[in-house]
């Protein structure tokens, strides 16, 4: 493997790992990938945000953005799985209730 | 020959008022579906004014394989709508297939000149003309460089035959982040080579400046668009707003600022 595909897994690694790095540089592309990915599903999934509440989705889609990765350059090409049953309802909030006034996934 | 970004909430606006402008730029990827009312729009946008496809997710730098659908995609845009400009950022966004959707630094050393160099002319080969690259801002450097970015930068669009997409507010906010010489940065890069310039706002937030295209370009990047366009000439200029989206008509001004810079440094130039 060059140099540089070696650099550039071990960043995307980095950017993706289960604990955000300690470097506030590093944190700050962290920050701005996660950002970026549950902004995409925000304006895919309008309505299940509005049924959820903000701070739910926001928790949700950022374990989404962490877990599944994107696979295209094109934004809009994210979130495919996103509301499917079993995801964002159940998307490792353990214990969490179900927020209330909202139906049950099919 | 300034522009503006065309963002969702003046569509409908610029349609109506058709405000005194020398191009519009979108996102090349935003009009990437094979149909629907988003192309239709953007054919009446291309009636009324050049077009400049700025592109966000090529990740010229990656050495993921070229995206051959995306550039298929991006090919097929720029046959139907003609645009005055093409362009893409000199960052990379995937690794193993994963992306991280953002614009992300290149280490510059001489293998990523020599791959951005040539991904750079298998995407013009595929377009059939000349693409503009963007000097992108950055938060993070890699150790190990053989060059500066400016360097990098220019030696990119020198090797490669394309142009640079001069960001004005990205060379500010990168000397600040790095401590380099913004004048020196500019002048780096031959002025033959710069074939557009953006300006756009930044925030200073913990100790960094952070590229948000969310504010007004302040004085100091003003200064620094007087000195690129005092050594370039006039180029097409673009104002870029991503966040925060004012109304159309801060971005008129914006743009009317920018004539004005562009004209007093001609003067000055004569």
């Amino acid at each position: 493997m060059s140099a540089l595909a070696a650099l550039q897994r071990d960043f995307v690694a980095r950017l993706f790992a289960a604990d955000a790095p300690q470097d506030p540089r590093a944190r700050l592309y962290r920050d701005n990938a996660l950002a970026t990915l549950s902004g995409a599903l925000a304006a895919t999934y309008p309505v299940v945000r509005r049924l959820v509440g903000d701070a739910f989705f926001g928790e949700a889609a950022r374990r989404h953005a962490l877990a599944v990765p994107s696979r295209s350059g094109d934004l809009n090409a994210y979130g495919g799985t996103f509301a499917g049953p079993g995801v964002v309802w159940n998307c490792g909030f353990g214990t969490s209730p179900r927020p209330t006034g909202t139906a049950s996934p099919p | 020959m300034s522009g503006i970004g065309l963002r969702a909430p003046h569509h409908g606006e610029v349609l109506r008022r058709r405000p005194a402008l020398d191009f519009l730029e979108v996102h090349s990827e935003n009009f990437f579906a094979a149909g629907g009312p988003a192309l239709a729009e953007l054919e009446r946008f291309r009636e009324a004014y050049p077009l400049s496809l700025h592109g966000v997710g090529l990740s010229l730098g990656s050495t993921d394989p070229l995206d051959e659908t995306h550039l298929r995609n991006l090919a097929g845009l720029v046959r139907r709508f003609d645009p005055l400009l093409v362009s893409e950022h000199l960052s990379w966004s995937s690794a193993g297939g994963r992306h991280a959707n953002d614009l992300l630094p290149l280490p510059y050393t001489r293998e990523a000149l020599a791959h951005v160099v040539a991904r750079i002319g298998r995407v013009q080969e595929a377009l059939g003309r000349e693409i503009l690259v963007e000097n992108v801002s950055s938060y993070l450097a890699f150790p190990g460089a053989d060059m500066t970015e400016a360097q990098f930068v220019a030696e990119a669009a020198r090797r490669s035959g394309c142009r640079v997409l001069l960001d004005v507010n990205n060379v500010y906010v990168n000397a600040a982040n790095h401590g380099v010489d913004a004048n020196a940065w500019l002048d780096t890069v031959p002025a033959a080579l710069v074939g557009e310039i953006h300006v756009a706002g930044h925030e200073a937030r913990g100790g960094l400046l952070i590229d948000t295209h969310g504010a007004r370009v302040c004085d100091d990047v003003w200064a620094l668009y007087a000195r690129a366009v005092e050594r370039c000439g006039p180029r097409p200029t673009l104002v870029e707003w991503d966040t925060d989206i004012p109304s159309l008509d801060v971005l008129l001004e914006e743009a009317a600022t920018a004539d004005g810079i562009a004209r007093r440094a001609a003067e000055r130039a004569a």
